[in-house]
């Protein structure tokens, strides 16, 4: 029930009777300036562990952001080098290089935003300072990147629409519809796009040499609405060679005569057909008579590396008769049709070789697998081995475990210098997280002190 | 500029009144008294810096003071009787007032302070947002839910004014 005049009835509640005895008036004040003092102090102490302990979490948060070493040219005559050590294990946050300039080593890798979004993007080893960063790669839709042979041009897919239903299952960034290549030294871009009914694969760039890409697209066969089996399936027709400078496009005039795919490359334009049956100048449109002699073993093989002075060398995976995962490293010379040159195994007992990378100074450069990475100088006449670049693996401070693509002109004359360390940024949100976390304990230490203390 | 003798001539002079609001905020009145002293050593750090007459600022800190430590207290004092005390004498005025203090006793602190400043002392409603350290808004809705809550508190413990309780009938 409610009970009218309620008001009116709490203006006339008397004031009750009080009988207090007034207390002294000097001790309240002496009271009231000590737990005054007192209030200073604490106020004074939560807000010095307050500066300090976010003096330590901007010590932590920074921490990542600055690179372990100062950041410098790299001691080498022609200012660019190969870095005596390459971490594999790397962070999605770090910062991007601010001047790129030619890169050494670059691979394909997330980049996570401040707000933990991650998108596609190239991490790369600059040739100029050894810094480590991600390079800005506008419109990239994912895949493999290919780095020209002096570090001084980045290729990568682009995302767009197609002319025909989209495929949208083979690549996470987007349908592939393009390629781009960016100029890492001057940062500018240029974009190609493809005529594709549902899209591309992201095969096959291949630098020619450090201006002009071959590209060879392989259009999927199906989109979306397509049969599945063909949603994976792609044809590769219509390469062509992209002018890293122009843009201009131009057929590939070796379309009938040669394959477009596997090819080993030197020098400026000289390229041996993989199989070894022809070796062309793509820049003259000579085709040269002569070759590789025949296949070392009918074996599987890995790319090759062909040196300025025409020596050839493979790397073969397994035996013809046991696949034992055995690897062997084959070298040869280019000879003419039917000269009786042959392909030589190199005599060595070292580690696994994936793949032959280069020539320099005579010595194959090989990456080996397995347990130990490595860039390795393998003599050809005896075998001896020497490490060119350390793989440094994972100590537990990276985001994940990345495979270096290399510039291999560079790793065949460029100098070797002092590598960089990765910069390792803290997650800023967790950063953000602490700030809050000390800044609200010490509101609540304050507060919570003038509430409960009892002057 | 405010002195310590000033303070004292403030306490000896304004001490009793300052209790008999108290109160009105708390239901003990040792506690009342214990609110005023507590109020009145707070504000001696800043007493130098209190411009005009000190009673506004004085009684602002205790309002704030028992609210912030109303949780504190609460465990050890918040403890309304269930019975009302027997009286010698029935007066239909006392026992009255007797009823609505016992109903603020109820209240939470917020809601007791707004009805206090608001209703009883018959302060604006801006004073009382000032005093209270919150908005115009939340005053209104304080005072709003208080009235309401005391209304259903008063129904329930009303006492029938034709039947006085049975131990002043005792000769």
């Amino acid at each position: 029930m409610v009970q009218p005049g309620l008001e009116e009835r709490l203006t006339r509640l008397v004031d009750p009777q009080v009988d207090a005895v007034v207390p002294p008036a000097d001790e309240l004040w002496q009271r009231g300036r000590r737990w005054g003092r007192r209030s200073r102090l604490v106020n004074v102490g939560v807000a010095l562990c307050t500066v300090a302990l976010l003096a330590g979490i901007g010590v932590w948060g920074s921490q990542g952001l600055r690179h372990p070493g100062p950041v410098q040219p790299v001691d080498s005559g022609s200012g660019v080098g190969v870095p005596s050590r390459v971490h594999t294990n790397i962070s999605s946050r770090m910062p991007y290089l601010a001047e790129p300039g030619a890169l050494v080593a670059v691979t394909s890798w997330s980049h996570t935003t401040w707000w933990g979004r991650s998108e596609p993007a190239v991490a790369a080893v600059s040739a100029r300072t050894g810094e480590y960063g991600f390079v800005r790669t506008p419109g990239m839709a994912g895949g493999e990147p290919a780095l020209s042979p002096r570090g001084t041009h980045l290729a990568y897919w682009t995302a767009g629409t197609p002319s025909g239903s989209p495929n949208t299952t083979r690549n996470d960034g987007g349908t592939l519809t393009g390629v781009a290549v960016l100029d890492s030294v001057t940062g500018e871009v240029v974009r190609h796009e493809i005529e594709t009914a549902h899209g591309l694969s992201d095969q096959e760039l291949f630098w020619l040499d450090d201006q002009h890409l071959l590209v060879h697209p392989f259009h999927l066969l199906a989109g979306d609405d397509g049969p599945e089996e063909e949603q994976w399936a792609s044809r590769g027709k219509d390469a062509f060679v992209l002018d890293a400078s122009t843009g201009e496009v131009s057929p590939w005039r070796w379309a009938e005569r040669l394959p477009v795919d596997g090819w080993l490359r030197s020098g400026d334009g000289v390229l041996v057909s993989e199989r070894g049956d022809a070796l062309v100048n793509h820049r003259t449109g000579r085709v040269l008579e002569v070759g590789l002699p025949a296949d070392p073993a009918d074996l599987v093989t890995s790319d090759g590396a062909l040196s300025p002075d025409g020596d050839v060398a493979r790397v073969v995976h397994g035996d013809k008769n046991t696949d034992t995962g055995l690897t062997t490293i084959w070298v040869a010379r280019l000879a003419r049709p039917g000269s009786a040159e042959k392909w030589r195994e190199v005599p060595r007992e070292g580690s696994y070789v994936h793949e032959a990378l280069g020539w320099r100074d005579g010595r194959i450069v090989a990456l080996t697998g397995g347990e130990e990475q490595a860039l390795i100088l393998v003599d050809p006449s005896d075998g001896e081995e020497e490490t060119l670049v350390e793989y440094v693996e994972d100590d537990g401070r990276g985001d994940g475990s990345v495979g270096w693509s290399w510039a291999t002109d560079l790793l065949q004359t460029a100098d070797v210098v002092d590598s960089q360390e990765p910069v390792y940024p803290v997650n800023p949100l967790l950063v953000l997280g602490a700030t809050a976390a000390v800044l609200t304990a010490a509101a609540i230490a304050v507060v919570g002190w003038r509430r409960r203390g009892h002057p | 500029m405010a002195t310590p003798e000033q303070f004292e001539e403030f306490v000896a002079a304004r001490f009793p009144a300052l209790v008999r609001s108290a109160r009105l905020l708390v239901a003990d009145p040792s506690l009342a008294e214990d609110l005023v002293q507590d109020a009145l050593m707070r504000c001696v750090p800043v007493w130098s810096r209190i411009e005009g007459d000190p009673e506004g600022y004085v009684r602002t800190v205790m309002v704030r003071t028992n609210i912030s430590r109303w949780r504190r207290r609460r465990r050890v004092m918040e403890s309304p009787t269930e019975v009302l005390p027997e009286t010698a004498t029935w007066d239909p005025e006392v026992a009255e007032q007797d009823a609505l203090r016992r109903a603020l006793g109820e209240l939470g602190p917020k809601q007791r302070a707004v009805v206090v400043l608001r209703h009883v002392e018959g302060r604006a409603v801006r004073e009382v947002a000032q005093m209270m350290g919150c908005s115009v808004g939340t005053v209104k809705s304080q005072s709003s839910a208080a009235l309401a809550r005391l209304r259903v508190l008063l129904a329930e413990n009303e006492v029938p004014a034709s039947a006085p309780p049975a131990a002043s009938l005792i000769p």
